[in-house]
């Protein structure tokens, strides 16, 4: 597998946002699913840190496929009802089914709009030795 | 994937993938479209979408799609299924997100020669007046206890509130209430995400138009809708903003959990459903017609502000609602003495002449249906029919259907020639927020909404009565 160390990429959709994500481990996949629909919501501020916000996450899902659309639903209901973009995350706690997380961010006012994240062609898999996600938002 | 070989051209309009396509389809599906338009809709994978919904338990004769198809998540854009609610499901993979995400239709009765020199302002005060964009917060900021009324009694709050007249709700799908709703089915957090929003256009394919009615197709029906070329309409479309949204991601989940339990097989973990009548179904139900609810309100609230800014240009108050129609909604409808849970993703109820649902000023003409064109193209008004409700469990198309990727069209469209295209060519007056959303939703965008409805009218599944022009397009 080659990504050339890209975290993320958007893939074209007719009418959604498709993305694949890479990563070493889960806690890169979920990190960096995060980042991506944060880099769309917010294009221009998501890499500025000055965290004011910090918030705990506990989710219990019944296999990570649905954890990783539980951890993004819950990023995208703080962030559009907070308009803060979250782009740290500390995972204390990061299994199959389970995750306990420490999310920061700053208040801005998001660019985009995303409604949902949904579980259509949802895909997450290890390929050689490194984890591939396929996730689509309904935008 | 599917191919045209494994196609059955049921009429000149009509296709069939039969039921031996594949081992798991209860039914065929079946989608109206032309020849022509065969290689666009072989483009993404729709089709296999449609094919998917025909393995849901408890569907009855077709998974239809409509001439609009295009690909979605779960069902496809322009799917409808109608599954039988004694022993089959419900899925919110058949709504969608934006939970009655629809259009509203108001007639003027001002003709275009007499407003044309006020349309600038009449569209800046509708862009004042009716707050649109990502996130921006509405003109009421409602409590727990006002939210839970909105999610109880839609449109007909609003009213009560005098934001619009009691008449209104005559001419209003569902008379704008979804009685079946119960707001405490509906998440706190799906009420934090839309407390601020009623009232709000939002952004995305959401727009608000001022248009003139530049053909009439049958005069007679015309006319008991109130239409005349070259009158003045406006169309709102919008939904339940992030109240819907946030209802649909919860019972995903819900019924994503709860599929294991009834041990039901999908081939799209997206069209997680469980039985209509189950605990976990009914809940569903109940919250989706909250969210239905919420979506009537906003349409109402966003026509009151539009008649203020209406009077305030030109000194009268005269928008009545035509009608005002769901595009994502699943409903309790009865066809042959049988009740269905019917449900229409990005698909229009269409209901012909004589229906109990509809109020008396439409018991001979069918309900009006509200076919919503991409910017710069036209829009039309339609009207049910019978064979609508014999073909699709009275249903037809919703829109012109996208084309093009979003993607696509930002790398492929000039943001300065579309504009160019629109104001200088076309003469519409554009009030846009967004640059990227402009070009997201450009004509070239979409398919071409002339052959989209031909299909419709061909078919026999609506009729035609008048098109629509933008002259004004008000955007987030």
């Amino acid at each position: 597998m080659d990504n050339q160390g890209k975290k993320f990429e958007f893939l074209d959709h007719p009418a959604d946002l498709k993305v694949k994500v890479f990563g070493q481990d889960l806690t890169e996949i979920f990190t960096n699913a995060a980042l991506a629909m944060m880099t769309y919501l917010y294009p221009r501020q998501v890499e500025i840190k000055n965290h004011e916000i910090k918030k705990e996450i506990k989710l219990k899902a019944r296999d990570t496929k649905a954890l990783l659309v539980d951890w993004l639903s819950e990023l995208l209901y703080l962030s559009d009802t907070a308009d803060c973009c979250f782009n740290d995350f500390d995972f204390n706690k990061l299994d199959e089914n389970e995750l306990q997380a420490t999310i920061f961010g700053r208040r801005v006012q998001a660019k985009e709009d995303i409604k949902a994240v949904t579980y259509h062609d949802l895909e997450l898999k290890q390929v050689d030795k490194e984890w591939q996600a396929r996730i689509l938002f309904d935008i | 994937m599917i191919e045209v070989k494994d196609l059955k051209k049921i009429s000149d309009y009509l296709w069939e993938i039969p039921k031996d396509f594949r081992y798991n389809m209860k039914v065929p599906a079946r989608f109206y479209a032309t020849q022509t338009m065969l290689p666009q809709i072989f483009k993404d994978r729709s089709l296999n979408q449609l094919v998917n919904v025909t393995a849901l338990p408890g569907i009855n004769k077709y998974a239809l799609a409509m001439p609009d198809i295009h690909e979605g998540y779960g069902f496809p854009i322009g799917g409808v299924a109608a599954i039988e609610a004694e022993t089959g499901v419900i899925s919110p993979g058949g709504v969608g997100y934006d939970i009655n995400c629809g259009v509203r239709l108001l007639i003027s009765q001002l003709f275009y020669e007499e407003i044309k020199d006020k349309l600038v302002d009449l569209t800046n005060q509708i862009q004042r007046d009716v707050p649109s964009g990502v996130g921006r917060g509405g003109m009421l900021r409602l409590n727990t206890k006002e939210l839970n009324n909105v999610l109880k009694y839609g449109a007909r709050w609003a009213v009560q509130k005098g934001y619009g007249t009691e008449d209104d709700l005559n001419y209003l799908e569902e008379n704008g209430e979804f009685k079946i709703a119960e707001p405490t089915l509906v998440s706190d957090q799906a009420k934090k995400r839309g407390a601020d929003q009623i009232g709000t256009l939002g952004a995305g394919n959401h727009f608000l138009e001022i248009q003139k009615v530049t053909e009439v197709f049958d005069l007679d029906i015309a006319k008991q809708f109130g239409v005349e070329k070259n009158k003045i309409t406006v169309m709102i479309h919008t939904g339940s903003r992030g109240l819907g949204h946030q209802v649909c991601t919860d019972y995903v989940r819900l019924l994503d959990r709860a599929a294991v339990k009834y041990n039901i097989k999908i081939p799209d973990r997206e069209l997680a459903c469980v039985p209509f009548k189950s605990d976990e179904g009914q809940k569903y139900f109940k919250a989706m017609a909250a969210a239905a609810n919420f979506a009537w309100c906003n349409r109402q609230l966003i026509m009151h502000r539009v008649r203020g800014a209406w009077q305030r240009i030109l000194g009268k108050q005269q928008l009545q609602p035509i009608y005002d129609v769901a595009h994502n909604i699943a409903k309790l409808e009865k066809y042959d003495d049988k009740v269905y849970v019917v449900h229409r993703k990005g698909a229009t109820r269409c209901f012909g002449p004589g229906q109990v649902e509809l109020s008396e000023k439409y018991q001979q003409t069918g309900q009006p249906v509200i076919i919503p064109g991409s910017m710069g193209t036209a829009s039309y008004l339609l009207s049910g029919t019978q064979k609508a409700m014999v073909e699709t469990f009275g249903s037809t198309c919703h829109g012109a259907g996208r084309a093009m990727s979003r993607t696509q069209a930002l790398k492929n469209l000039d943001y300065n020639k579309l504009k160019q295209h629109l104001e200088k060519e076309q003469g519409i007056i554009l009030r846009a927020a967004s640059t990227k959303g402009l070009l997201e939703e450009a004509p070239e965008a979409y398919k071409n909404i002339d052959e989209v409805v031909e299909v419709v009218y061909q078919s026999g599944i609506a009729k035609k009565i008048a098109k629509l022009k933008p002259l004004a397009v008000i955007k987030g």
